[in-house]
């Protein structure tokens, strides 16, 4: 690809930055959720999933969409292992009386709040990891600009 | 200056996002309450990974540890029935279906007995691990892990055994190993933030030595010696009447042998070096320092030896059955919790010829009780004194043996403490026991049976898993050393038998007199070496003329056994109560139901000490003359209309008798003991309930019914005491259920909880309304009730197939899978059963409409 390909390749991607953040963490969060989330500390795989799509799309206003992204996409990961296990619900109301228990409080059986729970809190790693790499991605290339302009 | 502040501004929010990620990070990753951290449990591998295991699934597992394809069929009640070619591949299946079912028990269970329980849960259970490795309970299982692969070399059946155990272990080592690395631990794990360590041999022995510690170990010694000292004023033949050393009064006993107790009692022989021994010492030295122990002892102790637990079991010969072939039931009353001590399972294994259904225990590779196709058997334990405790005399780090002074031996112990580090402790010992305290110029050490040397019921049990007959059965039974059990027998030739087995120390009963006390360790006269009661000489019966035999923790033998055996076994009314159902049936009428009838149906809940009782109870409060109340005239006709009636002496939930004559009992016997348990200021154990009977029905006039609080010349007898009983009855019901006293119904005093092991109150169920108390063979004691029939099973050599089972739980430990419960709620509540599917010899035969689940484990 020649280097003006490239670059006509870029500008579509910033183009439609939104779009691909969003879509990028969505299935990609899925697919880590259901394939390999045992391997990550629970915060690593949406953080990284942004930060990744900051850099792809490079601009820190893909963080919003990033996080959405993989908020759905936990949204849709637990539903395919609601669908798929059986007890899941029966397991995450348990939970959520068990906590009552240790806290001493009497809590209602509660997988809907487990579940939003599960979701949100992804959502706001991959937002803030969007915003990180988006930033970083700018910055760099605020300083390459910088270093162009110095030497010519 | 655009770009710079473009600059600034892009800084301003990389800075804030990186702030919010590490704040993010922080509040998920910081445990709640010092408990688990929210954050691992919202990823999918937390919470979510949890609910495998709610379900069996179908399909198959390639893995290491096999020789060949293992089928594992859950039936409709989550039974896993294993298909194997070998008992050792049949092993590792049912090691992985134990991990896959009760993992978080089986770590919790080992953690106690180990002495580790802190390093998940902290501080608060340091005491705890500091009692129990005292005990030596770890140290007991190391010895046995040691002394048998020593033995292995030299023993084939060892050997075979312990490469069963190997196997079984790596299957439990799989599951776990596969829990952990792809994050689906169970609930409990990720509630208290730790992960299980790999099983071992050394897990199973501790496991083993925790069944001891449930049923033999005892402080009663310690009690007994207080009582001596503080309510008797050291008069043993004073003591003798209230707590006999042979505790006769209307026992049947066990083994129908060697007479029996009419109109007998026990001459007491105070020799002079039991005199001399009693007036020893600083006996209120002796007194603080035997509380410091008796206050030491563990909550989880109490959780282990719940006080009503015992058990019955009972077979009938041809003679007495419908089908003319033995039937032989067992219930064994333990604590009552979920997940549930048994693991019910069936094993086959085709080239071994092997087809076996029973009852194992969550961390051994063995059926517990259970029957192949030509045996059965059941236990009941025996309750004998396996515990002595020696008094020396201390100098603050050395303890005069009788010849000298000499210096503990010292352990060294290391406690990991969560939150805390390590915590380290010296666990000292003399030459004949653990020191389990000392104060001043005293000190008190403990021997046990179940840790004094290696034992071997795990090669016991391998012997009757795989017995076709009474002497192979009997020959392997030699092994069953601790806990001591009596063992009922059948097989499918007809045969009937019960036997005591274990471990008892060999005394007479002037020998017995002084080891039910704490014994002086420094005087060299004290024998401290013990001597074991030889197999061949141990009390057992085999098809005896009344063509049944039945057990329920009573007196094992009549007054013609030679050897002390136990004082504190069970007050009989279990016993009586069996006796008299099955030599009241006559030849060829008994059958399954009627065995199930005795254990939870109206034979199961006939009270026999309400029937001793509650006749003196009528008649004290018709004869006093006292003007009672209206509500307590209507619970005496209540009471005397349930006496008249075809449900007497029936603890029925839904009857009121039960409640106002339990209610009259318990009051009665605490006005009767507690004003003298006061003055002598102690909180011990009190006399059995044969005793206060013995007392009730010939010595209505005895000075421990006079209440020695009221003012001289005032003194009670029986019936002021019962009377006084019965107002205070009706005032605490009518406090506790209104004045209306068709709404007392024993359902709604008695209940049953099924406590989760870990005390989380959303996994416990209950409480529901519940049949029976501590003295019907439906043994269910305490309010509430939290023990009793820990199993019930029944198996026809008529018809094999026509076997029955029910726990109180269910097969699987998780709180989300429906079998973690269903038989107790579903059965066992209602006093019904399944039936035990051994008829299914291969997987082709499994009948579909049983069947929920296949798995199959394939070799890699």
């Amino acid at each position: 690809m020649s280097e003006k390909g490239v670059l006509d390749y870029v500008k579509t991607i910033l183009q439609y930055r939104r779009a691909i953040a969003f879509g990028l963490s969505l299935i990609v969060t899925t697919i880590i959720d259901l394939t390999i989330p045992t391997t990550l500390p629970f915060w690593l795989s949406p953080l990284m999933l942004g930060i990744i799509g900051g850099f792809i799309v490079g601009s820190a206003s893909a963080g919003l969409f990033t996080g959405l992204g993989t908020l759905v996409g936990r949204f849709v990961s637990i539903l395919i292992m609601i669908l798929t296990m059986p007890g899941l619900l029966r397991t995450l109301d348990l939970f959520l009386l068990a906590i009552g228990d240790v806290l001493g409080a009497s809590l209602p059986p509660g997988s809907l709040i487990i579940i939003l729970l599960s979701v949100l809190i992804c959502g706001l790693f991959g937002l803030f990891g969007g915003i990180t790499g988006g930033s970083v991605t700018v910055l760099v290339q605020y300083f390459r600009e910088s270093s162009v302009k110095e030497e010519v | 200056m655009s770009s710079t502040r473009d600059l600034y501004k892009q800084g301003g929010v990389l800075i804030v996002s990186i702030i919010g990620i590490l704040l993010l990070i922080i509040v998920l990753s910081t445990p709640i309450m010092g408990m688990f951290a929210l954050g691992p449990i919202v990823s999918p591998g937390g919470i979510f990974g949890a609910a495998t295991g709610s379900s069996y699934p179908s399909g198959s597992i390639t893995l290491e540890g096999i020789d060949a394809p293992v089928t594992i069929i859950r039936d409709n009640w989550g039974v896993p029935h294993i298909y194997a070619d070998t008992q050792k591949d049949a092993a590792f299946a049912l090691g992985y279906c134990h991990a896959t079912d009760r993992m978080f028990q089986m770590e919790m269970t080992v953690r106690t007995g180990m002495g580790l329980m802190s390093e998940v849960r902290g501080n608060d259970s340091l005491g705890d691990d500091i009692y129990y490795l005292t005990l030596g309970i770890a140290s007991a299982a190391q010895e046995m892990v040691d002394t048998f692969e020593t033995e292995r070399k030299t023993d084939p059946q060892l050997d075979t055994m312990l490469d069963i155990l190997d196997a079984y272990c790596d299957g439990v080592n799989y599951e776990i190993n596969n829990r952990i690395n792809t994050h689906t631990l169970p609930i409990e794990f990720q509630l208290l933030n730790f992960e299980p360590t790999p099983w071992t041999p050394l897990k199973t022995f501790v496991y083993n030595r925790l069944m001891s510690l449930m049923l033999t170990y005892s402080t009663f010694d310690l009690e007994a010696t207080i009582l001596r000292d503080e309510l008797f004023n050291k008069d043993l033949y004073a003591m003798e009447e209230l707590f006999p050393l042979n505790q006769t009064f209307y026992q049947v006993p066990i083994v129908p042998t060697y007479g029996t107790y009419d109109n007998y009692s026990l001459p007491l022989q105070v020799t002079e070096k039991i005199k001399a021994d009693i007036q020893r010492g600083d006996s209120e030295t002796r007194r603080s320092l035997i509380q410091k122990i008796l206050d030491r002892t563990p909550e989880s102790l109490d959780f282990f030896q719940q006080s009503w637990i015992g058990s019955n079991n009972w077979v009938a010969n041809g003679t007495k059955t419908v089908s003319g072939k033995p039937i032989l039931a067992n219930d064994m009353h333990l604590s009552i919790d979920l997940p549930h001590i048994w693991y019910e399972a069936h094993l086959v294994a085709k080239n071994d010829s092997w087809n076996i259904y029973g009852y194992t225990l969550a961390g051994t590779p063995v059926v517990v009780v259970g029957f192949n196709t030509h045996i059965a058997w059941g236990f009941t334990n025996v309750g004998p004194d396996g515990v002595d405790w020696f008094e020396y005399v201390w100098d603050g780090d050395k303890y005069w043996n009788g010849s000298g002074w000499a210096l503990p031996i010292e352990e060294n112990v290391t406690i990991p403490v969560k939150g805390l580090g390590d915590h380290n402790v010296t666990i000292r010992y003399t030459s004949d026991g653990v020191i389990m305290d000392e104060k001043g110029k005293s000190m008190i050490a403990m021997k046990w049976t179940a840790t004094e040397s290696p034992t071997y019921e795990i090669k016991a049990l391998y012997g009757a898993n795989n017995a076709t007959n009474w002497a192979e059965f009997n020959q392997s039974m030699q092994w069953f050393h601790d806990p001591p059990q009596n063992v009922v027998f059948a097989d499918s030739e007809g045969t009937i038998a019960l036997r005591p087995t274990g471990r008892f120390v060999k005394r007479n009963f002037t020998e017995g007199l002084l080891a039910r006390f704490v014994q002086n360790g420094s005087d060299p006269s004290v024998n401290k070496d013990w001597e074991y009661i030889p197999f061949n000489e141990l009390p057992y019966s085999v098809n005896p003329d009344q063509c049944y035999l039945a057990s329920a923790n009573q007196k094992s033998t009549g007054p013609d056994y030679q050897y002390y055996l136990s004082s504190t076994q069970a007050a009989g009314y279990r016993g009586r109560s069996i006796n008299r159902h099955l030599s009241e049936a006559p030849d060829g009428s008994i059958d399954v139901d009627l065995m199930k009838d005795a254990q939870c149906g109206p034979m199961g809940i006939l009270d026999i000490s309400a029937e001793s009782f509650t006749p003196f109870f009528i008649e004290a409060v018709d004869q006093a003359g006292v003007q009672l109340s209206e509500t307590a005239e209507a619970a005496l006709t209540e009471l005397k209309s349930w006496v008249d009636s075809e449900d007497r002496f029936l603890m029925n939930k839904t009857l009121v008798g039960p409640t106002i004559f339990y209610e009259t009992f318990s009051h009665f016997k605490n006005y009767t003991w507690f004003d003298e348990y006061e003055a002598a200021g102690i909180d011990v154990t009190r006399p059995q309930d044969n005793t206060l009977e013995y007392l009730v029905r010939e010595f209505p006039n005895s000075t421990w019914f006079d209440d020695i609080s009221t003012p001289s010349p005032i003194i009670e007898e029986r019936d002021d005491i019962i009377v006084k009983a019965f107002i205070k009855a009706v005032e605490e019901l009518e406090k506790e259920f209104g004045s209306s006293v068709d709404e007392w119904l024993w359902g709604d005093y008695h209940q049953i909880y099924f406590n989760h092991l870990a005390g989380i109150p959303s996994f416990g169920k209950g409480a529901h309304p519940h049949d029976g108390s501590g003295y019907t063979l439906l043994a269910a004691g305490g309010r509430p009730v939290g023990s009793g029939p820990s199993e019930r099973m029944v198996v026809d050599f008529g018809n094999i197939s026509n076997s029955w089972s029910v726990i109180p739980a269910g097969v699987s430990g998780n709180p989300a899978n429906p079998h973690y419960a269903d038989q107790a709620l579903d059965l066992w509540m209602n006093g019904e059963y399944h039936l035990m599917l051994i008829q299914y010899d291969t997987v082709e035969s499994f009948a579909k409409e049983d069947l929920e689940a296949t798995l199959i484990l394939k070799p890699e």
